[in-house]
């Protein structure tokens, strides 16, 4: 996949993804160049903006995201980067975490690993984390992760040279794991996604994205057939992009 | 238990998050997931909100949320704070 990027002038797709106040814009500036709005506290980036950089040979364009728990959309902000990150067809997502934090931002990571996009997980605020007194392996991370590590600092900019090879490495690569935590939620999701329509079926692509497609439909049919017709109808460009990832990953694995 | 019950400094465990909607969804999302050990941290003079730290995080939640929490008390480390 990446090799034939590199050959044609489309850019490499990137994301930035991760909690609120885990510092993807810092990460934005740096890698871009920008200067967009940073602050210590939450909520700064509102919608997604794009930016590009030089990555060896390849072009990127990176996406920089608002913070989100989870690809369970709260708020609108939420929303944008829950649709952008199962929609967007992106080459690899940039799962950025406050390492002081760990325990609620391994969350999102996770779901984004089920996805079955290309990860890469930067551990940010690293100069943190080691002022309390925090040791990390990332060898051990990595390990029982599969997916490339890297220790950032967004503010001060360091990391960030690891991070674009991470980058780079993650794109180059054909194997990445997809994260299959629960067997029984996988074959429900099967089950369900059997009754859909072929073109609305759930992909192989984690259940994140199924339950975002099924469950709404779930409970628009409860109520009414005409609302599950129009549902259907709006839902299925985004079927379309599905099945466009789902062959992407087939003829990648 | 929930954990509106617990006293100052003291950990638990959590065994169950219940309630429905976005709200259960959203703590979920931030990590209150069963076997976390939470620590409670202050309550207000009220009764709620709530503080509780679990690990780095620090949360505040209203009483209905916190009632919401199933957890399983540690009895052996309770300490009291000042």
């Amino acid at each position: 996949m990446s090799s034939a990027a590199q050959q044609e002038p489309a850019p490499l797709q990137v994301a930035l993804a991760g909690n609120p106040n885990a510092g993807k814009t810092s990460i934005f500036n740096q890698l871009t160049g920008a200067n967009q709005q940073v602050a210590n506290y939450p909520g700064i980036t509102v919608e997604k903006r794009w930016g590009n950089f030089q990555l060896g040979d390849a072009q990127v364009a990176l996406l920089d995201l608002p913070g989100t728990y989870s690809l369970t959309p709260f708020s609108p902000e939420e929303r944008v980067a829950r649709d952008a990150l199962l929609n967007d067809n992106l080459d690899v997502v940039v799962v950025v975490i406050d390492s002081t934090q760990l325990h609620r931002s391994l969350v999102l990571l996770a779901q984004m690993m089920q996805c079955g996009v290309k990860v890469v997980l930067a551990m940010n605020m690293a100069d943190e984390a080691q002022k309390a007194g925090q040791k990390i392996s990332l060898q051990a991370l990595e390990k029982h992760l599969g997916c490339p590590v890297v220790e950032t600092v967004g503010s001060k900019g360091q990391g960030i040279d690891n991070l674009s090879q991470a980058i780079a490495k993650a794109a180059a690569s054909n194997n990445h794991p997809i994260l299959n935590l629960d067997q029984g939620l996988g074959a429900a999701i099967d089950r369900i996604g059997s009754l859909l329509p072929a073109e609305m079926a759930p992909p192989k692509i984690g259940w994140p994205h199924a339950c975002s497609l099924v469950t709404p439909i779930l409970k628009n049919a409860s109520k009414k057939r005409v609302r599950l017709r129009s549902f259907l109808s709006r839902r299925n460009k985004r079927a379309r992009l599905c099945k466009k990832k789902r062959a992407r990953i087939s003829t990648s694995s | 238990m929930t954990l509106i019950e617990l006293n100052i400094g003291q950990r638990a465990t959590i065994t169950d998050v219940l309630g429905t909607g976005p709200v259960r969804q959203r703590l979920l999302d931030m990590g209150l997931l069963p076997a976390s050990e939470i620590i409670m941290e202050r309550i207000a003079p009220t009764g709620a909100p709530v503080w509780i730290r679990l690990e780095a995080m620090q949360l505040a939640l209203r009483r209905n949320e916190a009632t919401s929490i199933i957890v399983e008390p540690l009895a052996s480390k309770t300490e009291v704070q000042a």
